[in-house]
């Protein structure tokens, strides 16, 4: 009994940091202990599964009412309808419907020429983006410019996104937005303006892709 | 009573009107400054409302910033998260969100035993039903504390809730043997 409450202690955040570390010495020794230990752990686990599914269904049901009041779109309720079917389904059969699902939405309208493909694809793109993706929850360091332009680019929506990219690098001699100008123009099969900007040294920094 | 509580005690009529308040104006928000349809906002605000809701429960946020603020940074990380990894397909759907952030922060060492274990409990939690599942979730996930719980669910006293407690874990083990 008194480990029990030892272990709801330990699950509920009341220990002390000393306390804590005690605990957590006992469980690497004590197998009786660990055990318990890992029944109560899962039971927290699978209540917060519960809790934050209800959730969601709340949240889609609350889209819903929206909807037959009129204020959403009818694709949106269908999904929700889906949604929620699918949670009978099970995760398995979900996880595959979302990867089909972003498959088929994210294939782009204007696709890079082939000679270039191995650059777009989605392992190796990412070594091109350099702009720092902000993860607090204060203001992002980047301006509303460069943030819609630089975000249409890690989209590689390149005809968006050289406008944008242009203009900073006119207005703000930005060197980055240059550098993905340099690559947004290989994707759009501008080769020449392409190698123009990235052999050029402004952009030496960065990764050349046609090196 | 600040949001935190707020969202703790009546969490449902809170989450409502978190989804009033700010639907629109989060999603316009996505929209216009993300260029995110208005059908992948609605995801990405969900997500965002779920995790803020989560975050609560586990008690990793203060009330040091406003609700607004606090939804809409959350809202913004997702935003950056959706453009930067719907290539990879790896932005996660609300509808296997929970699973997903329970198994990145799980720890064990026997990931298999756990999620056995872990599944058993899930359908025993659904066949346990009110009030056992209400108080071992107001226990276990909200952490409220004894006393809290006596009078939320209109128990005598504190020894009442935890024998309470500790037959609803001795039906819960009965349903997992």
């Amino acid at each position: 009994m008194k480990d029990i409450e030892r272990i709801d202690s330990y699950l509920r955040n009341e220990l002390t940091n000393d306390e804590k570390v005690q605990f957590e010495r006992r469980l690497k020794t004590d197998l009786n202990l660990l055990s318990i230990y890992k029944e109560h752990k899962a039971l927290q686990d699978s209540l917060r599964y519960s809790e934050l599914s209800e959730k969601i269904k709340l949240l889609n049901s609350f889209e819903e009412q929206r909807e037959s009041d009129g204020s959403s779109t009818s694709k949106i309720f269908r999904k929700n309808i889906f949604l929620n079917l699918a949670y009978i389904l099970g995760m398995i059969a979900l996880c595959s419907l979302s990867y089909w699902g972003f498959k088929s939405m994210n294939k782009s309208s204007s696709e890079p020429p082939s000679r270039f493909a191995h650059i777009f694809n989605e392992e190796n793109f990412d070594n091109f983006i350099f702009h720092k993706i902000s993860r607090s929850t204060n203001g992002s360091e980047l301006s509303v410019e460069q943030v819609f332009a630089y975000n249409q680019f890690t989209i590689q929506n390149f005809e968006k996104a050289i406008p944008e990219l242009e203009k900073l690098w006119k207005i703000q001699s930005d060197t980055l937005a240059f550098y993905y100008l340099g690559i947004s123009y290989l994707g759009t099969d501008q080769s020449e303006k392409a190698k123009d900007i990235l052999n050029s040294s402004i952009v030496q920094k960065y990764e050349n892709p046609i090196k | 009573m600040g949001w935190i509580n707020e969202l703790i005690n009546d969490e449902n009529a809170k989450l409502k009107m978190i989804y009033n308040d700010y639907r629109d104006e989060c999603i316009e928000w996505l929209n216009k400054n993300y260029n995110i349809s208005r059908e992948d906002s609605i995801e990405v605000f969900q997500n965002a409302v779920i995790i803020l809701y989560d975050n609560v429960i586990q008690q990793k946020v203060t009330e040091s910033s406003s609700l607004k603020t606090y939804l809409f940074g959350i809202a913004k990380n997702k935003a950056y998260e959706f453009l930067r990894y719907r290539k990879k397909l790896s932005f996660i759907g609300s509808f296997d969100l929970p699973l997903i952030m329970i198994q990145e922060e799980s720890n064990m060492d026997n990931k298999k035993e756990q999620e056995k274990l872990f599944n058993s409990l899930y359908d025993a939690l659904l066949k346990l039903g009110d009030p056992c599942k209400s108080l071992l979730n107001r226990f276990y996930l909200k952490k409220m504390k004894m006393i809290e719980i006596q009078k939320i669910m209109g128990y005598e006293n504190k020894d009442s809730v935890k024998t309470a407690k500790y037959k609803c874990m001795q039906r819960l083990k009965k349903l997992i043997a």
